[in-house]
């Protein structure tokens, strides 16, 4: 498998450098959390707001900012393609997985990211030296792991949504409702402490907070003990439900494939 | 025992579920309300198996089930209802032990990564079919050799022509030595040459590594280059299996004779010996009745002024659309609707 990742990275790697333009403009496209901190931040001159100082809401915005850029996905796009034109014959003739081929472009385009994000996270840390964080061995590890968590949980969603393309044509809306679900209740819009009670206590155990909210919680230095574990098992919970979610709708969708247009 | 064929095919259906939908708004809105669904039956009950080495023609008009039934052997598709078995597999399960040994060529779907050269793709293939590294530079080498590829393998595909790219495009779905291959119009588009080319790799490829081999194509040239064997199908139904010399005997109940005179005609009439088809100058060709070609050719000889006479048989592609025509009749005096279904 390793093997076979490489060369799939390194294939990647190619097409991205080959667009590597287009990469930086869609890189911009995700820059909502910065407006949102532009609002929050004029709006918090008064005094903090439930708790957020204007600082706390540039520490915020600034990793929800980096967060985001480095889970997002944009499977759907080829897959739904793919599944309507029949393009997906070439890869079900592949003794391999086709989501592994999508996966392998996936990581080449955080790769691609990196490179980018990191000097002008620097600069950020410049321009704003008093944002600051809860960086402890645990919450570290703790922020890594829920970033993963976070990609794996917006690309299998979204490839769930993907393969109902093998039966409707409009799988892409679906997922459009859902990507608007996780702006509102993915700390997008607001920090999920700013919500009413009501709402943040079923928005806490809702898949969308682990998909981009919960790392920047971690290091934020809000969460008891017991928020940390009870998140993490809900985490775990979400990471397993779409994982078998795509594997059952996989299996069914493949035999519902026609392979048209060829 | 069917299991020593590497393809056997028993009964086999795919049908569509194809939901009919009237043009304008007014068919959008009704087909919104109330969804018409009917069956297309892309292929319908068909059997056939074929030998180890076999290279078979698969032929018939656009929309018979040619492709569909590559795709049902190759596990691209599920099939509706029959057996499809191929190296005793089940194609529709994707095993990767399967994968691995066949190979589909789609004449109109690419492959290749359209913005980088093609090694790119060779070398993830290779990865993916776990291709050992000697045999993938031994294969290479051979492949590189076959199709002169030396000089394309670094450009990037977009950049070559139509012919050049279907060369890569067969060397990266050979790559990993399939032993069954199913080539789905694979000359299409290209110039004689090229086709020419093609077609005498896929016959060395069959030599070489005893390949077992089902064609489609829309050019006869491919197949009566390359197939002693052909399987005719029209609307998901199986006409013929068999010998393709066979096929025109049986189908075609003439033979053509071609005369040459040595002086021209002076009156003498060429119908009374059978169909003309053309006469002109010191020129004729004449349509004989199968059976009775040698008593007719010997009448000739001894009657008219003849420099030369050649015997043959109809050109295939007559044939072919006779038994299309043949088949179209059938069904409509069977009282079925010839519907046109791609």
């Amino acid at each position: 498998m390793l093997r076979k990742y490489s060369a799939l990275l390194r294939r990647a790697m190619g097409l991205m450098l080959e667009y590597r333009a287009s990469i930086v403009i869609w890189m911009l496209t995700g820059v909502m959390p910065l407006v949102m901190l532009a609002v929050w931040f004029s709006l918090a001159e008064g005094g903090p707001i439930a708790g957020y100082s204007q600082n706390d809401f540039v520490s915020y915005y600034l990793l929800m900012t980096l967060v985001r850029q480095l889970t997002n996905v944009w499977v759907i796009w080829e897959l739904d393609y793919e599944i309507r034109h029949g393009d997906l014959s070439i890869k079900l003739l592949h003794p391999i997985n086709p989501i592994h081929e999508y996966i392998a472009s996936h990581l080449a385009d955080k790769a691609f990211r990196l490179w980018i994000l990191v000097p002008l996270a620097l600069v950020a840390w410049l321009i704003f030296p008093t944002i600051h964080y809860d960086v402890t061995p645990i919450t570290l590890t703790l922020f890594f792991g829920a970033l993963a968590a976070a990609w794996i949980l917006r690309f299998l969603s979204q490839y769930c949504f993907g393969i109902l393309a093998f039966w409707i044509s409009q799988a892409i809306t679906l997922n459009e409702i859902w990507f608007a679900g996780m702006l509102m209740l993915g700390g997008v819009v607001a920090p999920l402490d700013l919500f009413p009670d009501q709402v943040r206590v079923i928005a806490n155990y809702l898949p969308f907070r682990f998909m981009l909210s919960f790392p920047v919680e971690i290091v934020s230095g809000r969460l008891t003990p017991t928020d940390l574990l009870v998140g993490s098992i809900a985490m775990i919970f979400w990471v397993a439900f779409f994982v078998v979610l795509y594997r059952w709708l996989w299996s069914r969708g493949i035999r519902q494939f026609s392979a048209f247009g060829a | 025992m069917s299991n020593n064929f590497p393809i056997h095919v028993e009964h086999l259906c795919k049908y569509y579920s194809v939901h009919q939908k009237e043009s304008g708004l007014a068919g959008s809105l009704k087909s919104f309300v109330r969804r018409k669904y009917t069956d297309v039956k892309a292929v319908d009950d068909v059997s056939f198996t074929i030998g180890a080495g076999e290279i078979v023609g698969f032929l018939g008009p656009n929309g018979a089930g040619k492709t569909t039934t590559l795709k049902v052997l190759s596990g691209l598709l599920y099939p509706t209802r029959g057996v499809a078995r191929v190296l005793g597999f089940t194609p529709s399960e994707r095993r990767a032990a399967f994968l691995r040994q066949i190979t589909l060529v789609m004449g109109q779907k690419q492959q290749l990564s359209w913005d980088l050269p093609a090694l790119e793709t060779f070398l993830v293939n290779a990865a993916i079919y776990e291709i050992p590294d000697d045999q993938f530079k031994k294969t290479m080498r051979e492949l590189t050799e076959l199709l002169e590829l030396a000089p394309l393998l670094k450009k990037q595909v977009r950049k070559l022509s139509l012919g050049e790219r279907m060369k890569c495009e067969l060397a990266a779905a050979l790559l990993h030595r399939p032993q069954v291959l199913f080539l789905d119009e694979p000359t299409i588009g290209l110039d004689v040459t090229m086709q020419t080319k093609i077609r005498q790799f896929v016959c060395d490829y069959n030599e070489r590594y005893g390949a077992t081999i089902i064609l489609t194509s829309h050019y006869m040239a491919d197949v009566t280059a390359l197939c002693q064997r052909v399987i005719v199908i029209d609307h998901g139904k199986l006409l013929y299996d068999g010998d393709l010399r066979a096929l025109a005997e049986k189908i075609a109940p003439h033979k053509l004779i071609r005369v040459e005179f040595s002086q021209p005609l002076n009156g003498q009439r060429l119908e009374e010996y059978g169909e003309v088809v053309s006469a002109r100058d010191q020129h004729a060709e004449l349509l004989i009745p199968r059976d009775a070609t040698s008593d007719v050719a010997a009448r000739m000889l001894a009657q008219l002024p003849i420099a030369d006479v050649t015997i043959e048989e109809p050109p295939i592609e007559d044939v072919i659309t006779r038994v299309f025509e043949q088949a179209a009749k059938a069904r409509a005096e069977r009282g079925e609707k010839d519907e046109d279904e791609e």
